[in-house]
């Protein structure tokens, strides 16, 4: 009897023990492990955005197989859903509720994003580099910070349509401007930053021709037919990919040849339009170096992308080869994360980590041109470098000077 | 077998102490579902909202035969409705506003449609949901939010307390109580058998005295007030609304509920909610394997039962309450 | 509006207008005899296109083979999925029916993108999507041309099919009265399989059309077939000649709606839809089904 109470004292103890030991650490977090979540389509129409989840994939088992964090293996748990934000919010309820992860990563979609910020905001769940442009993540109000545990990474698309604008106007001397967009809320954040620079410019560019198309629309010769009746002379895109094969087609079609002034979104989509095409030549905005495999010339990519891109063909080398870019850059969005986990030291909770996170500044350790977040500020990267689009030797991008990086003086 | 030896026990809504005691077990589950599972309040949540929307849309498709691939659309009045209204007048009038809004445009709807059917008004209602979803993307940003949408804070709306799934699933469940009892007593009152009597002979129901015009319209606008109710509790609930959540793939999705979960009875509307709810939920981690999945069980639903999953479980009931003969 | 533009329009509204008219050939041609509208035929047709790539894309077999191989087997998938599924289900009522290919659509199109991937392929075709034939000052795509033709001669060839061959003569007598049909010895099955078979051949036509213009991926079809419905009706559900007029007739007021409110376009269409309707409840050319109480 006595014995058995003795026993039962202390295994209590060591339960009480466990259970202090594990508050240190948080949900989560073990001795061995690290679980984060992640999110995207991977059935449905918008199923090619899902494929930003393999770049992160890949270098979470790079990590992994070198040895982990502080001794912890990542454990990355992925969830489709379809692209509608009520089954965004569906998953990542899940992942963070039943399954317990301890940070997000990644992440498709901007409507899909903000349908599960209030949660995030209300229960302090880091989250690391939204896959959006949005500026909707970093957003500050009252002089605070709205979502303080949110860590945008990605250059916005306000920002980026901004930075193409002003190449276009500044540099190829063009004064017409046209835009095409996509009906949701990338094509919107596209066309508000061209306005916006447009009245910035003071009358140096007009915008003379806005033209949409919905998300379902796949020809769009009418579209074509709109931005050369205007005479625009460089024409902004932030259509969906496949969409934007077609108007360039068509553009090729009724013999009208702008300047093309591409979002990073399409970028893929750049090198599959063909080369009597105005994608040849196009500018696009790309917010990451570019590997070997996607320049024209097939030489002098930059190391580091070299390096993630190997890593990444041998997960999943259809989807990589079919599409590169949007495959890398699912690896630079989880690049800042292991950052975090690393500068978090082996004492891992939630309060740490986003202290971590803060005390990146002007880090150039990632993809990224650079990333900066402080207790005030979470747009961690405001850079942009800007490609040609060419056709030969094979198709791929040559590089237009360096990286440009948004500020308000001009 | 129970004995039913007049009218009125056959339309009573509860007819058995054991019908009390499951219809009481069923409300203590859902109220305890917040507290017992936590992790589940919102899938629970949703369903119960997507669960109005069946209801509303067997009210239509089950209950007088007439079929919409619109209803989206009227999701939609609901949600932007409150998204736009409840900051300044308050949720509950906000509320009130998308009823009256999606009862008008339901009836409005419904005109036309007396004339068409099968395809052609299956058609003729997606293209009002198109046309819905468009107006509210393409009208200027300030009015609402255009592509982008609008925000909805629930802690600016109720405070922070609510603004927790697990709270706001109360507000969510007593709206649902109340619709869901309408939904049945609906059922068993006159109208509700004018609907059927549409439905399985158009003919014999004008003679017997139904006026068909206006049971029609009625149907539209009373489906449309239950989609449209659910869409003003959606928008909370999920913090956002955006033209792209309201296609034609949520109003094909409306209607695979309906057929799924038994059509032509409140309860089929409830399962088939739940069962595609579930299925989103359960799907989303297998991967890429996830769309196949799910149409290979929608297939093995409609191949192997014709009335629904309502259908099989009235099967069993049967079965067992006849046992052993 | 100057001519030249009108013409334009008209180019372009005739060009889609041919794929929305195939597309509306096989929901018509299935509806007279099943009485069904099938979700999945947008995946039939993804079904010939993927095949017809990677055959010729990918194992170099000539075009014109890979093409044939292509719609055989879509048409092949199309009648076992009526002759093992839909007479088989036990949700025989038209809107059981419609969920049931539903299902098979989202099946389909998650076991295609598992097998041929969703990036966008570049599908060939018989000529350079880009090219123009200049008359005068005024360019024509090759292109264009090449789908206006060849849609036309796909109508044509169905027309005969159907009014001259003995296999269109039942399809005619089933989608008449499929009782009274078989009491006279027309193999229903047969006909019904080889209906399934022939829609399911122009909607990959179609989509076998289309692709080359814009990228193989697998939601290609979901607008075209979306529009194909529509135009269906607009055209009558049980008349032929009408799904060829609501054809090119949406995709012509498609075009010159969109050139003038380009935002509204799509509601636009459908609404002109709704307005046809609300004058002629079953179509421009179709009949009202009779029914008996």
């Amino acid at each position: 009897m006595r014995k058995r109470v003795v026993v039962g004292i202390t295994a209590g103890l060591f339960a009480i023990a466990a259970g202090l030991s594990g508050m240190a650490q948080d949900i989560g977090v073990t001795k061995t492990k690290i679980k984060i979540g992640t999110w995207g389509p991977t059935s449905g129409p918008f199923q090619q955005f899902g494929r930003v989840m393999i770049g992160i994939e890949a270098l979470v088992n790079k990590v992994n197989r070198e040895g982990g964090i502080n001794g912890r293996q990542i454990e990355l748990i992925k969830r489709d859903d379809g692209y509608d934000p009520a089954r965004t919010k569906l998953v990542v309820k899940e992942l963070v509720e039943r399954q317990g992860v301890f940070a997000l990563v990644g992440g498709v979609g901007t409507a899909n994003g903000v349908a599960i910020l209030e949660d995030v905001r209300l229960n302090q769940i880091p989250w690391v580099s939204p896959a959006t442009g949005s500026t909707a993540f970093s957003q500050v109000r009252d002089g605070k910070l709205r979502t303080p545990t949110v860590f945008a990474s990605y250059t916005n698309y306000v920002i980026e349509s901004i930075l193409l604008l002003r190449h276009g106007v500044n540099t190829l001397k063009l004064s017409k401007i046209g835009i095409a967009y996509v009906n949701n809320a990338f094509g919107a954040e596209g066309l508000a930053g061209v306005k916006s620079e447009i009245a910035e410019l003071k009358g140096k560019a007009d915008l003379v021709a806005q033209v949409s198309h919905e998300q379902s629309e796949s020809n769009l010769a009418l579209q074509a037919l709109k931005l050369k009746e205007s005479g625009a002379e460089a024409v902004v895109l932030y259509t969906a990919g496949d969409a934007m094969i077609s108007l360039l087609r068509e553009m090729a079609k009724i013999n009208y040849k702008p300047q093309i002034l591409a979002s990073s979104v399409v970028a893929g989509a750049i090198l599959q339009a063909g080369p009597s095409t105005q994608a040849n030549g196009a500018i696009v905005a790309a917010y990451i170096p570019l590997p070997t495999a996607v320049l024209a010339d097939g030489k002098n990519g930059d190391p580091r992308a070299d390096a993630a891109f190997a890593e990444l063909i041998k997960l999943a080398p259809d989807a990589v080869r079919a599409d590169p870019l949007s495959t890398i850059a699912g690896w630079a969005f989880a690049e800042p994360l292991i950052e975090g986990l690393k500068r978090a030291g082996p004492n891992l909770n939630r309060p740490n980590f986003v202290k971590a996170m803060e005390s990146i500044n002007n880090w150039k350790g990632s993809l990224f041109n650079s990333l900066s977040y402080s207790p005030t500020d979470r747009q961690g990267n405001n850079s942009v470098f800007l490609v040609r689009g060419v056709y030969a030797p094979r198709p791929g991008f040559t590089a237009v000077g360096g990286w440009v990086s948004f500020n308000n003086e001009r | 077998m129970v004995l039913k030896e007049r009218y009125e026990q056959d339309l009573r809504l509860v007819g058995s102490p054991q019908g009390w005691a499951a219809f009481a077990l069923t409300i203590l589950l859902f109220v305890l579902i917040p507290q017992i599972f936590p992790a589940y309040a919102y899938p629970v949540a949703l369903f119960m909202v997507y669960s109005l929307v069946a209801i509303g849309l067997n009210i239509l498709v089950g209950f007088t035969g007439q079929i919409s691939l619109g209803h989206a659309g009227f999701f939609a009045i609901g949600a932007y409705a409150v998204a736009k209204l409840a900051p300044i007048i308050t949720f509950p009038a906000a509320l009130l506003v998308a009823v009256v809004a999606c009862a008008v445009v339901g009836y409005l709807v419904g005109i036309p449609a007396l004339k068409l059917e099968g395809p052609y008004l299956a058609i003729a209602t997606s293209g009002f949901g198109l046309a819905i979803q468009q107006f509210f993307a393409n009208t200027p940003n300030d009015w609402f939010g255009g592509h982008g949408g609008l925000i909805v804070e629930k802690s600016q709306l109720f405070g922070d307390f609510f603004a927790r799934d697990r709270a706001y699933y109360y507000i969510i469940l007593a709206v649902v109580t109340v619709m869901v009892y309408m939904a049945f007593n609906l059922a068993r009152s006159h109208i509700g058998r004018a609907f059927v009597a549409v439905r399985d002979a158009e003919l014999a129901a004008q003679t017997s005295g139904v006026n068909i015009a206006k049971i029609k319209t009625l149907a539209f606008a009373i489906s449309a007030v239950y989609a449209g109710i659910g869409g003003a509790l959606f928008a909370p609930l999920l913090g956002i609304v955006s033209p792209e959540s309201f296609s034609l793939l949520l109003s094909v999705q409306f209607l695979s509920m309906i057929v799924i979960g038994g059509i032509g009875t409140v309860a089929g509307g409830i399962l088939g909610a739940g069962m595609v709810t579930a299925l989103q939920d359960q799907l989303a981690q297998a991967g890429g394997w996830s769309g196949l999945l799910y149409g290979l069980v929608v297939l093995i639903v409609m191949i192997l039962e014709p009335l629904g999953l309502y259908g099989r479980w009235m099967k069993i009931k049967l079965y067992w309450k006849s046992w052993p003969f | 509006m100057s001519l030249e533009q009108a013409i334009r329009l008209l180019i372009i509204g005739i060009e889609v207008g041919s794929i929305y008219a195939l597309v509306a050939l096989s929901v018509v041609l299935l509806y007279r005899t099943s009485r069904v509208l099938n979700f999945g035929q947008g995946e039939l047709a993804l079904l010939a296109c993927f095949l017809t790539f990677t055959l010729t894309s990918r194992m170099g077999v000539p075009l014109w083979l890979s093409f044939l191989a292509g719609l055989a087997a879509s048409a092949v998938a199309a009648g076992a999925f009526y002759f093992f599924l839909m007479r088989r289900a036990k949700a025989q009522d038209p809107m059981g029916l419609l969920i049931l290919t539903l299902g098979f659509s989202l099946f389909a199109n998650g076991g295609l993108s598992l097998l041929f991937g969703v990036d966008n392929k570049q599908m060939p075709g018989f000529v350079d999507v880009i090219e123009t034939w200049q008359i005068g000052n005024f360019s024509i795509s090759k292109n264009s041309v090449l789908v206006a033709v060849a849609g036309l001669i796909l109508m044509i060839g169905l027309y005969f099919f159907v009014q001259k061959s003995k296999i269109g003569l039942a399809m005619r007598a089933v989608s008449q009265n499929p009782e009274v049909a078989k009491a006279l010895g027309i193999p229903v099955n047969v006909v019904l399989v080889s209906s399934w078979a022939v829609a399911a051949i122009l909607g990959s036509a179609a989509a076998l059309l289309l692709a080359p213009a814009i990228s193989l991926n697998p939601s290609l079809m979901l607008d075209p077939l979306n529009k194909g419905f529509a135009a269906a009706v607009v055209g009558g559900m049980t008349s032929l000649p009408g799904a060829v007029l609501g054809g090119y007739l949406l995709g012509i007021i498609e075009a010159y709606v969109g050139n003038f409110v380009p935002a509204f376009k799509l509601a636009l269409a459908f609404i002109l839809v709704i307005l046809v309707l609300v004058f002629r409840p079953h179509g421009l050319l179709g009949e009202k089904e009779t029914r008996r109480a």
